[in-house]
């Protein structure tokens, strides 16, 4: 693969990735001082027009509110920060997703293949390769979400001195939080398949051109002594492996994968934090051990990803890399394990002192 | 029947394990009767402040109980209950990290009920607080002011406050009294506070405690300690070398003084009782009343120890 | 207007320094007979004092005679007069006992002579009738019924 082209394409993503939020950021920096700025130079008095009780906008929102009480309300209304850092996840994942779908990327597998089989397995091995990047922003969501609820934050102890239960401040965060991760893995990856037909139409519809091995062929080649047939799928550049794999790949489950993947992670961060660690020590020993499971999980990632340990990566639902893709019912695995991941973090979270 | 705001029966906290334990309160009753304006008096590492976070369920104790309101604070869903009916400011001030404007304006949507939006004008006002500034750029005296607005505006039937002089200058600390009285006592409501200022504490509180290293030495009505403690200068023979009602005895070459904690009418009687002259009789400022149990109960440590 | 001072930490019980300074005010004629106090809360607010300890010390005065409270609200010093004839000599003697002994101790103590001492007393009476009088005479204040 051209190098300089492979570097050219990482650069690419890393500054449609990075940028905007930058961009984002010091814009509403400087609009927060300005507003602030006017505010101290007229010190208007506190007046009750200031913040009359928002009004629901709508009536789903009004119905929606009913089970919850004022304070829970209020504690609610707060979440909507969480809104706008997912609109931010949903750009970055939106741009992971469709990176495979770069003129760069396209052309580093085997150009004597057709077009459509060249971006679609394209676009299947950079969405399933980016696991360990997806786990850095999922982590960076758990640590926002758990900042809060952790002993050293003022607002967290704000907010724990109100009549509101430990266990809703822990679900409705972490909650929120989550919901926001698996719903911008949805929304980038519809938005990703989206940009996929305008660019290139469906070409999972037109990847065999005619000049595929059958399988008569490789059933054949299997029987014979001599090279293995995957080494011969390997020689003749990628070709008929591009072909099986990319026959095989299930997207529904690969975008599924990354979602019980990634809410897996972000559990197991969740569930770290709220261990009962005393604070100073914690936040060393916290980023230490997270560092270590985050490493421990990349090597995980390559180890299963290399096809070492398939078995494992099928149990776990773990799907990193364009092949046959695990039955639907192993998506449980990862699911039931979050729930119960978070619910001991739960516990952990009730019982700590503020 | 009196209610009581708080109550703590031989509350117990300890920290860490083994030797190195830290029993930051230990064996506590205490007992906060409602309607009542009531100061904690202690040393710094007394235990106030651990207190006071278990009432407000931030912590939990390692034994024993404690009651608001006849409710545990350190339970859901009770905590959710007590919760409603406290306003809070804490020792270190870090309410929030926002300007006093908005953490007046999101303090407000937690107790629409009993939130009272004249009464947050108005303490704004006494304690000149400047509601604009940015939390960084706050004094620790405008921290305070902006934690104090924010629990005062709640118009809670308790209201517990955490040290909540600190950084004040006297204008605003005479305000902060002045505002305490007018406007959080109405209604049978109740004020805790903890404090070193003592001045300030003998000024408005009508029941003490004086604790000391994780316990209380002292509790009651203001006016009962006050008149129960007392300072005898005495000459004579035969002077009682001890007592119960004896808090401590000073000699030297010329005279004896006694520091008297309970029926000291009954004391001097007995005094001249048996010939002796008092040579001065003094009641006791509630600071004099403080260091003096202190400084016993810190040599009681030293010989037992 | 009431001009209270009040020392928390004098040692004085601060519901007894109230009704002093109120019985001295009434003494030497601050207060007349009729003149309306402000509420326990306003008086609790102004010292920066409990309110439970101004409203124990307007109770033991409004049981003593000295001030009334009105159902509807207000408190108002009391007819002089009719207050002080309706104590016996055996509570007047009560109430005074314990101020005489006083006295006498700090007196014996700096070895002052009865005869000075009963002169001191003379002339602090005497002090206290001249104020009266200086009121009573001021054109601006109308006579009362308490003043004799």
């Amino acid at each position: 693969m051209n190098r300089s082209a492979s570097l050219h394409a990482i650069l690419i993503v890393s500054a449609l990735t990075i940028l905007p939020p930058i961009l984002f950021g010091i814009w509403f920096v400087i609009r927060e001082k300005r507003k602030a700025a006017a505010l101290e130079a007229s010190a208007p008095s506190f007046s009750a027009q200031d913040t009359a009780a928002p009004s629901f906008r709508s009536k789903a929102g009004a119905f929606f509110f009913r089970c919850f009480d004022v304070s829970q309300r209020a504690y609610l209304r707060r979440q909507h920060f969480v809104l706008a850092g997912g609109l931010l996840l949903t750009w970055i994942f939106f741009v992971y997703f469709s990176s495979g779908l770069m003129s760069q990327y396209v052309s580093a597998y085997a150009a004597q293949q057709p077009l459509p089989l060249r971006v679609w397995y394209s676009y299947l091995f950079h969405i399933s390769n980016g696991a360990a990047t997806y786990g850095i922003f999922t982590f960076g969501a758990a640590g926002l979400a758990v900042g809060e609820l952790g002993p050293a934050s003022a607002i967290g102890r704000f907010l724990r001195t109100r009549p509101l239960s430990r266990s809703f401040l822990f679900w409705i965060r972490v909650g929120s939080v989550l919901s926001t991760v698996i719903f911008s893995l949805v929304l980038a990856a519809g938005a990703s398949f989206i940009l996929l037909l305008m660019l290139y139409g469906p070409v999972w519809k037109h990847l065999n051109n005619g000049t595929q091995p059958t399988a008569a062929f490789i059933a054949n080649a299997r029987s014979q002594p001599g090279p293995s047939v995957d080494d011969i799928l390997e020689s003749s550049r990628f070709g008929a492996g591009h072909f099986a794999w990319a026959l095989q790949t299930s997207i529904p489950r690969l975008f599924l994968s990354i979602i019980t993947t990634q809410s897996f992670f972000f559990s197991l961060v969740i569930l770290l934090a709220m261990l009962p660690i005393r604070s100073g020590r914690k936040k060393v020993t916290f980023v230490a051990v997270s560092v270590y499971v985050f490493f421990m999980l990349y090597i995980i990632y390559i180890v299963v990803g290399s096809g070492v340990s398939p078995d494992l990566a099928r149990i776990c639902f773990f799907y990193v890399r364009p092949g046959p893709p695990p039955p639907y019912i192993f998506a449980l695995v990862p699911i039931v394990g979050s729930a119960a991941l978070l619910g001991l973090a739960s516990n952990f979270s009730n019982r700590n002192d503020g | 029947m009196t209610a009581f705001a708080i109550q703590t029966r031989t509350l117990v906290k300890t920290f860490g394990l083994g030797r190195k334990q830290i029993r930051a309160v230990d064996g506590l009753s205490l007992n906060v009767p409602e309607g009542s304006i009531y100061g904690l008096l202690g040393r710094n590492s007394a235990g106030k402040t651990t207190t006071i976070r278990m009432a407000m369920g931030l912590a939990r104790p390692t034994s024993g109980t404690i009651d608001v309101f006849g409710l545990n604070p350190t339970r859901d869903p009770e905590r959710v209950s007590v919760l409603r009916q406290v306003g809070y400011v804490p020792e270190d001030k870090m309410l929030a990290s926002l300007s006093p404007r908005k953490l007046l304006e999101l303090n407000r949507s937690f107790y629409p009920g009993t939130w009272s939006d004249d009464l947050a004008r108005k303490v704004v006002k006494r304690l000149e607080l400047p509601l604009d500034t940015s939390y960084m750029k706050l004094s620790l005296g405008d921290k305070t002011k902006s934690a104090l607005a924010a629990a005062i505006a709640q118009r809670s039937k308790l209201l517990i406050l955490d040290e909540p002089t600190t950084g004040l200058d006297p204008i605003a600390l005479d305000e902060l009294l002045r505002l305490l009285v007018e406007d959080c006592t109405a209604e049978g409501r109740t004020i805790f506070l903890s404090s070193h200022q003592l001045a300030e504490i003998e000024q408005i509180a009508d029941h003490i405690g004086i604790m000391d290293r994780g316990r209380i030495l002292l509790e009651g009505p203001l006016d009962d300690i006050r008149a129960n403690f007392h300072r005898f200068t005495v000459t004579g023979a035969s002077l009682p070398a001890g007592g119960t009602a004896i808090l401590s005895t000073t000699r030297d070459a010329h005279a004896t003084q006694y520091i008297i904690q309970r029926d000291p009418e009954l004391f001097s009687h007995e005094l001249t009782r048996n010939g002796a002259t008092i040579l001065d009789s003094t009641p006791m400022s509630l600071n004099e009343i403080f260091l003096e149990l202190c400084r016993t109960a810190e040599s009681r440590e030293e010989v037992s120890a | 207007m009431l001009f209270l001072r009040i020392s928390a930490s004098s040692g004085v019980p601060v519901h007894l320094q109230i009704e002093q300074q109120i019985k001295q005010s009434i003494a030497s004629g601050v207060l007349c007979a009729g003149d309306s106090l402000p509420s326990t809360r306003r008086t609790a607010a102004d010292l920066r004092i409990n309110p439970n300890t101004v409203a124990r010390a307007f109770q033991n005065l409004e049981r003593e005679g000295i001030i009334r409270t009105v159902p509807g609200g207000g408190t108002y010093v009391a007819n002089f007069a009719a207050s002080g004839a309706g104590l016996l000599k055996t509570e007047k003697i009560r109430r005074l006992r314990p101020l005489v002994d006083q006295i006498a101790v700090e007196a014996s103590q700096l070895r002052f002579s009865s005869e000075d001492l009963h002169k001191l007393l003379d002339t602090a009476l005497l002090e206290l009738e001249k104020a009266r009088r200086v009121r009573k005479s001021d054109p601006r204040i109308e006579p009362q019924e308490g003043d004799r």
